[in-house]
């Protein structure tokens, strides 16, 4: 009877291996990247890229179990969602009000630990953001949103 | 001895009524200003002002109950608040007008005559428009 059942699961799980779904676009030469067109500091742009890049950017790194289904569909549906709030490979297209809105939600998404999401940390430890760095980045986008404001 | 400790007490009670009337009549400093003063970066309009004390101030004040509401937003302080912030609040304000999202639908459901006319949503759709173009110096 056991081994039955694993068996219908193994098969389900098979299967749904021929569904796994369209992964996100990857791009990787991207002129309106936030990182190519603004001067950031080296240490707010490696922040930036290790912490928030993979769902917030056109330059998503597929670990191998986005290979996985169910898996899968968690995580294209996140980074679709992701890119569709905050893309930061079209950050110089955003109008000036965008960009201002954005970079405020940045401040209290990292401030209040939101972001980056629990899950996401969970399996890339190099995303975790000390409390120094989530400082970092507040104190970077308050200012400059105050920058893209007298532009 | 035992009139004067009734005295008073009764004196005592008469001061604590009298000083949380005076707390209930606190209003919120809203600064109702013409749109032609340029040193606000933000002012409100008389039919903006209008809604908001209808619809909004009664959790978005001091006064308010709830703390996330206040947390959110505090109409007196986006007066005060620098451009950047200033813009990135009034396009969020924006956001919720068209959304539908405020009042929020349990209050509405207890008290549906506080629901937002669509007039009332255009008027302050278009009072956040605008002073969020004179806040970016357009």
């Amino acid at each position: 009877m056991k081994a039955k059942v694993i068996g219908i699961i193994l098969v389900v799980v098979i299967l749904l291996q021929f569904f796994r779904g369209s992964a996100p676009e990857v791009t990787v030469e991207n002129p309106n990247d936030l990182i190519a067109t603004a001067e950031l500091s080296g240490d707010i742009a490696a922040t930036l890229r290790a912490a928030c890049y993979d769902c917030h950017s056109m330059e998503t790194k597929y670990p191998w179990y986005s290979y996985i289904t169910p898996v899968s569909w968690f995580l294209f549906h996140h980074i679709d969602e992701g890119r569709d709030e905050l893309n930061f490979s079209e950050w110089a297209a955003y109008s000036k009000r965008d960009k201002l809105r954005k970079l405020k939600d940045i401040q209290e998404e990292v401030e209040e630990g939101e972001m980056p999401m629990e899950s996401y940390v969970i399996m890339h430890s190099e995303a975790s953001l000390t409390e120094e760095q989530r400082e970092a980045i507040v104190t970077w986008a308050k200012n400059f949103a105050g920058e893209v404001i007298r532009e | 001895m035992k009139k004067t400790f009734l005295m008073l007490l009764f004196a005592g009670f008469c001061l604590a009524g009298f000083n949380s009337a005076y707390a209930q009549k606190e209003e919120t400093k809203v600064l109702l200003v013409s749109q032609n003063d340029t040193d606000q970066v933000l002012s409100f309009t008389m039919s903006a002002m209008q809604v908001i004390d209808a619809k909004c101030l009664g959790c978005h004040s001091p006064g308010g109950k709830s703390d996330k509401a206040k947390d959110k937003l505090m109409w007196e302080k986006l007066q005060k608040m620098d451009a950047a912030d200033a813009v990135a609040k009034l396009d969020e304000i924006i956001e919720v007008l068209e959304e539908g999202e405020m009042p929020p639908k349990k209050m509405i459901e207890k008290y549906p005559s506080m629901k937002l006319s669509a007039e009332e949503s255009a008027t302050l759709t278009a009072w956040a428009e605008a002073s969020m173009k004179k806040a970016m110096g357009e």
